[in-house]
């Protein structure tokens, strides 16, 4: 039953070209569905919600416009994000009338990956997950299912439903993502941290592109930095819209990030250019980091990243200089190396070393209400803390997660257990892992697209089609759900109320996550409503103890009734007022507000750091002998093979968006990126047709011919090459770059790796 | 960097396409038919009735020619049902609206002329007998009528230059050597096109004097166009910028200069002008020769409509 | 006094991340194949040799001497009290000389009433609201600047006189109302 995707089928497979001939509409998709049942029925008055096109999550308004139309644009009231929104916040509309968008639970007739469906009713398909979870709760474990959801959306649901059902396999989309910096952050700060770009002098930015991967808020604050004459350095192998907007573009060689970074911080050191003040007061593990760096001179670690050693100089002298509104940035996803955790780590320690933390223009720590509400004193009102309804204990598991989070000696032990490994799924349903003793057999996926988002795609569908179960909750037949046994309709983010979140920058600040601005079309169903329902089939209805999300909601905020009118209406809250502990005006802002907290403050105005900031990890040195900072070269490809390295693009969102009808007509291809002297020696003109190959798939596209790239280098946009054929007009068209990366999990960070060699040739 | 903004064919500098260069060529001949007529007309020995087959070709070509023209016009309307519009909403700042005008005055006169022409043949009896009054009344002011259809013929045969100089976004129609350069084609278009109907299907009324004088005017006409075209070209060279730009790739681009060089100038007017002075009077002026270089006149003619109209608005420099 | 709205474009602030052009297309419900607002993104190479990227906005630059008016045979063509140029759909036989005769190809033909359409400035939909266009409000980085020229207090008067700004194609004189801040790098192609 299951097949092994032959390299050759799995080549026919992404590279069948965009002639899709069918024009019917599957069974479930809203193409199928009568004409009449497509009216919008929603709110024609400005409704405040949260943009679900990317992660970023930027805050949005939306309103009905004569019940066919939709405006969308920022929340005026977000001064972040000043009210705007970008070409994908637009374009979110068309997901509500996408013929291709699925409105039935559908399930599949024929193998895995054949795209034959039947729909099935909610009820058929909540009795057949059912039955199946129950069947490999029997046979293999429930620990053996995984489950995958976002956070902020749907892990709230669905990670309770996963472990009322007896497994510990939790994961959100991180290790794709975000986790390294996350991780970062807790060993060095013990708490998450913030970067207030907007009013740093000197920014040193390594592929971290806002101007295209767009964070609203972040776009808007490099702009301002830069308007008010910040200095930029965008360290890119490509040269991205940063590099255009920063003030030097170095391109810097693909995965060598690591020794840039430590020869940076040896000029620091050794040229004293550090804030010895800070260091000694607040931080410890200094010795040991010294130690530790003494062979990565500048000298040295200049071939390695091929930036001349003056200038690693230069920029580490101009840094410190400008202390403390310095910036190392600590990017966002692009993963640049296996040692993903040592580069986020060693950029952190940067902006530490030179004091500019809790300043302004500087990192600041993640203000949530527990942390804030600890300077208040016993009279002060505290910052709400949003509250979870009272469910019963969750079965005990006996077996390790897969990532063996929670034992004492997991590689990856700082990631949360709501975060997890998912990078691991794969190989831990086809091998067997040390120290984990069973393999996957299922996996439960909500508003995720691994087969798209996760590297080397081939072994991600091989252990897809290895598994017993696999349940996708989505708003379409993404590349995933191709793959799936059962296809449940996701309501899109325009039809949903979703629980309210708490989180805080410089002090606690309130969300309502999602609300409903359309009333949701066909059958489709939100993720609290899929869980609770599930759970009623399956027994565990105790677990979820409220009737819907608006009862959800008043459980979470208690009696705080303004609290929830507030978040209602604008769709924001906050707390107190901002607070950088090593800035006087702003210490002295706090104590005129909380008069108690004057006595946190020490003699110079501020208020110290909760806890030591760590320049060594003990617990990484126990765990991996990895506490101090080191650097291992890694081959990435042959001599006579080409990096090849992926970003984003302005019009498309990583896996999710590339069937939206305008943004699809915006770009639908994305041409490869080629040095002028590379195509020259390989007989390549701009526009030609070419392959991307190395020994995991090849890809076919189109060259395009710029300077603005390294010659050992190739660029594509990420999010192109789908493999679904239900995602009609995305299908096939331009290079699936994850087709080509290897299934590297990195150590400690679980973090893929998106540097790969490839070769290139006419097509 | 990739072209992410989304499809750019709404940006095809090409908006007017065939249709309306074959109504530019069929306005030109029609104005050039009835001038050509009327001058033959006024000549001694041409001026009273039964007429010459040449007069009676271009009384027929000039209506027919432009009512096809137009019925072209307005089927490559983007909003076909709307044309009528264009008769009471008027801008005259705008060379179309003017256009109009003139064409609304021209028709009716050329059909006037026309049927003056033929009232002994059409009007006297049978069933258009009704029409008879109007074709006296052509005939009574005769004079008036020709003379005005004169003026309104230079008109239509200067303004479908005029239509295309008026638009300064395409270097090569911007000149004013183009309402010059298609009013003397037009004639020369139009005698040919008299010529040939005249000799094919008025062939026993045609005097062989009026035959050999139009082609003698022809030649000269063509004399003239050619130098038009010359300066045209010459003329943007020596503007520099992005004149000369244009008119260098106008002149040596693709296809379309193959067709001025060979179909415009060669076949249109050099190749016309070295057979008559390369040949014997008897055989430049036997029917046959008349007819085949007439019928490469009209080939030029339409040629230089074409490749003006789309080599103006395919290199924009 | 009447107003005069103009609009600019800051080649340093845009992104051309398309904002504008979806926003644009949502508010004034355009048909898929055509857009009234694209941003081109074109790579060059200053002197030095070092890289840019140059922010083209093409749309309607509302001209006050405005070519596409002088040749429409209808007025179907024709500028409001306001300064923008707008196409009344009813007196328009679809002659295209406008589209052909615009210096800026800022015209195309709308697949369903066949009349040429263009950027008219929101008129019809945001500016009757007393709001700004689309695409000003939603863009990301405050590249794009509206208002009445004719009001000396007013936003774009205020940036037009702290910013250095150029219009494409001036010496044609059709005298736009968009103004571009180029980019602080490299030269200025009007």
């Amino acid at each position: 039953m299951t097949q092994v995707l032959s390299r050759r089928g799995f080549i026919k497979l992404s590279s069948t070209a965009a002639a899709v001939a069918s024009l019917s509409s599957i069974p479930g998709t809203l193409g199928a569905m009568d004409e009449s049942q497509k009216q919008l029925k929603g709110n024609a008055k400005f409704t405040p919600s949260i943009c679900e096109m990317c992660t970023s999550s930027c805050t949005i308004e939306a309103r009905v416009e004569d019940g066919k139309g939709m405006f969308i644009r920022g929340n005026p009231a977000d001064k972040g994000r000043g009210g705007k929104v970008c070409a994908r916040g637009s374009a979110g509309f068309n997901q509500l009338y996408d013929p291709q968008r699925l409105v039935k639970p559908i399930m599949r007739v024929g193998e895995r990956g054949e795209g034959k469906w039947k729909e099935v009713s909610w009820d058929e398909a909540y009795t057949f997950i059912a039955k199946k979870l129950e069947e490999i709760k029997q046979k293999h474990g429930a620990h053996t299912v995984a489950f995958t959801a976002r956070s902020g959306w749907t892990k709230t649901w669905f990670h309770n439903l996963a472990q009322a059902y007896g497994s510990n396999n939790l994961f959100g989309h991180e290790a794709t993502c975000p986790l390294a910096y996350d991780l970062a952050m807790d060993d060095i700060f013990d708490n998450g941290i913030s970067r207030d770009f907007a009013k740093a002098k000197y920014i040193i930015n390594p592929s971290h592109n806002v101007f295209e991967g767009i964070v609203i808020s972040y776009a808007r604050q490099y702009m301002e930095a830069i308007e008010h004459g910040a200095k930029v350095i965008s360290l890119d192998p490509r040269f991205s819209t940063m590099s255009a907007k920063a003030t030097e573009w170095h391109p810097i060689k693909p995965g060598h990030d690591l020794p840039f970074v430590l020869g940076f911080m040896h000029t620091l050191i050794h040229e004293n250019l550090y804030n010895k003040k800070f260091v000694e007061k607040y931080c410890e593990g200094f010795e040991e980091l010294k130690a530790s760096l003494a062979e990565y001179t500048p000298e040295k670690m200049a071939t390695e990243c091929d930036i001349p050693a003056e200038v690693i100089k230069r920029m580490a002298r101009e840094f410190a200089k400008a202390a403390p509104k310095a910036i190392f940035d600590f990017c966002h996803r692009v993963t640049l190396t296996p040692q993903e955790l040592e580069l986020r780590r060693a950029i952190m320690m940067c902006n530490v070393l030179v004091g500019a933390v809790e300043q302004e223009g500087g990192y600041y720590l993640n203000k949530g209400a527990g942390f804030y509400n600890k300077f208040l004193g016993e009279n002060d009102a505290k910052a709400p803390v949003l509250k979870k309804p009272k469910i019963p204990a969750y079965p005990k598991v006996e077996f390790p997660r897969i990532d063996r989070i929670g034992e004492k000696d997991s590689e990856f032990f700082l990631a949360k257990k709501g975060n997890g490994i998912v990078t691991l799924i794969p190989k831990a349903t086809l091998e067997d892992i040390p120290g984990v003793p069973y393999r996957l057999h299922g996996w439960f996926i909500a508003r995720n697209n691994p087969v798209m988002t996760q590297s080397n795609t081939e072994m991600v569908i091989k252990a897809i089609k290895a598994m017993d179960l696999v349940v996708v909750h989505d708003i379409q037949v993404s590349d995933t759900a191709w793959f799936a046994d059962i296809v449940l309709p996701d309501t899109t983010y325009l039809e949903r109320d979703e629980e309210f979140t708490a989180s805080g920058g410089k002090n606690p600040s309130y969300a309502v996550g999602r609300q409903k601005v359309v009333e949701p079309i066909g059958e489709s169903r939100p993720g609290w409503r899929v869980a609770k329902e599930l759970a009623e089939k399956m027994g565990l209805s105790a677990y979820f103890p409220y009737k819907d999300i608006e009862d959800y909601r008043l459980q979470q905020v208690g009696d705080n009734i303004d609290l929830l009118a507030k978040l209602k209406a604008t769709g924001m809250a906050s707390f107190g007022v901002p607070l950088l502990l090593q800035d006087k005006k702003s210490v002295a802002e706090f104590v005129k507000k909380y008069p108690s907290a004057a006595s946190k403050v020490n003699e110079e105005g501020t208020i110290d750091f909760p806890h030591k900031i760590k320049l060594f990890s003990p617990e990484l040195e126990a765990v991996s002998k990895k506490g101090a900072l080191s650097y291992e070269p890694y081959k990435y490809k042959e001599a006579d093979e080409l990096y090849f390295i992926n970003g984003k693009s302005a019009v498309r969102t990583n896996g999710h968006n590339g069937n939206n009808a305008w943004l699809n007509n915006l770009c639908d291809d994305a041409a490869v990126w080629i040095h002028p002297k590379t195509a020259e020696r390989l007989g390549i003109k701009n526009g030609d047709n070419i392959n991307v190959y190395n020994k995991y798939s090849t890809q076919k596209g189109k060259a395009l011919v710029t300077k603005g790239v390294r010659e050992d280098t190739v660029f594509a946009y990420f999010g192109f090459g789908h493999i679904s054929k239900e995602l009609k007009r995305a299908y096939g068209k331009g290079v699936n770059s994850n087709a080509l990366y290897s299934p590297l999990v990195s150590p400690n960070s679980g973090m893929n790796l998106h540097v790969v060699g490839v070769k290139v040739a006419k097509a | 960097m990739n072209q992410i903004w989304g499809s750019m064919e709404q940006y095809n500098t090409v908006v007017w396409h065939w249709p309306i260069a074959v109504y530019l060529f069929l306005a030109g001949l029609s104005a050039g038919a009835i001038i050509s007529a009327i001058v033959i007309k006024w000549m001694k020995g041409n001026d009273v009735s039964p007429w010459d087959g040449i007069i009676k070709a271009g009384a027929i070509l000039a209506p027919v020619t432009i009512g096809a023209g137009l019925l072209l016009l307005i089927t490559d309307l983007t909003r076909p049902l709307h044309f009528w519009k264009l008769l009471i909403h008027y801008n005259f700042g705008s060379v179309m609206t003017l256009g109009v005008l003139a064409l609304f005055a021209y028709f009716p006169v050329v059909i006037l002329f026309f049927m003056g022409l033929f009232k002994k043949e059409l009007f006297e009896t049978g069933s258009l007998k009704f029409l008879a009054p109007v074709a006296d009344f052509a005939l009574t002011y005769t004079r008036l009528i020709e003379g005005i259809t004169l003026v309104l013929a230079v008109g239509v045969g200067a303004y479908t230059g005029f239509l295309l100089s008026a638009m300064n976004s395409y270097p090569l129609f911007n000149t004013p050597v183009l309402p010059a350069l298609f009013l003397v084609s037009g004639i020369s278009a139009g005698i040919s096109a008299n010529l040939i109907v005249g000799l094919l299907f008025f062939n026993s009324s045609t005097k062989d004097s009026n035959v050999s004088y139009l082609h003698g005017l022809d030649v000269k006409v063509i004399f003239v166009e050619l130098f038009f075209l010359f300066i045209l070209f010459v003329g943007m060279m020596y503007q520099g910028g992005s004149a000369e730009h244009v008119a260098k790739m106008a002149l040596s681009t693709g296809g379309l200069s193959s067709l001025l060089w060979v179909g415009v100038i060669g076949l249109g007017l050099v190749l016309p002008i070295g057979l008559n002075f390369a040949l014997p009077q008897g055989v430049k002026h036997s029917h046959g020769f008349v007819i085949f270089n007439s019928l490469i006149v009209l080939v030029g003619v339409m040629s230089l409509r074409y490749y003006i109209l789309y080599a103006g608005q395919i290199f924009v420099g | 006094m009447a107003k005069k709205y103009g609009m600019i474009h800051d080649n340093n602030l845009c992104i051309g991340c398309q904002a504008c052009s979806v926003a644009c297309r949502s508010e004034n419900k355009i048909p898929e194949s055509v857009y009234r607002l694209q941003v081109w993104v074109k790579q060059e190479e200053y002197p030095n040799g070092q890289l840019g990227y140059e922010y083209h906005r093409q749309s309607c630059v509302q001209c006050e001497n405005t070519p596409c008016v002088s040749v429409c045979p209808t007025k179907a063509s024709h500028v409001n009290e306001e300064g923008i140029v707008l196409v009344d759909v009813d007196l328009c036989v679809g002659c295209l000389y406008c589209v052909a005769a615009c210096p800026y190809q800022a015209r195309y033909v709308h697949p369903v009433t066949k009349a040429p359409d263009k950027c008219t400035f929101c008129h019809e939909s945001r500016l009757s609201r007393g709001e700004e266009p689309a695409c000003v409000t939603v863009c990301p980085t405050d590249a794009l600047v509206f208002g009445d020229l004719n009001d000396p207090k007013s936003k774009i008067n205020k940036v037009l006189s702290e910013k250095v700004t150029y219009r494409q194609k001036e010496t044609l004189g059709t005298n736009p109302k968009m103004f571009i801040v180029p980019n602080h790098k490299g030269g200025i192609n009007s």
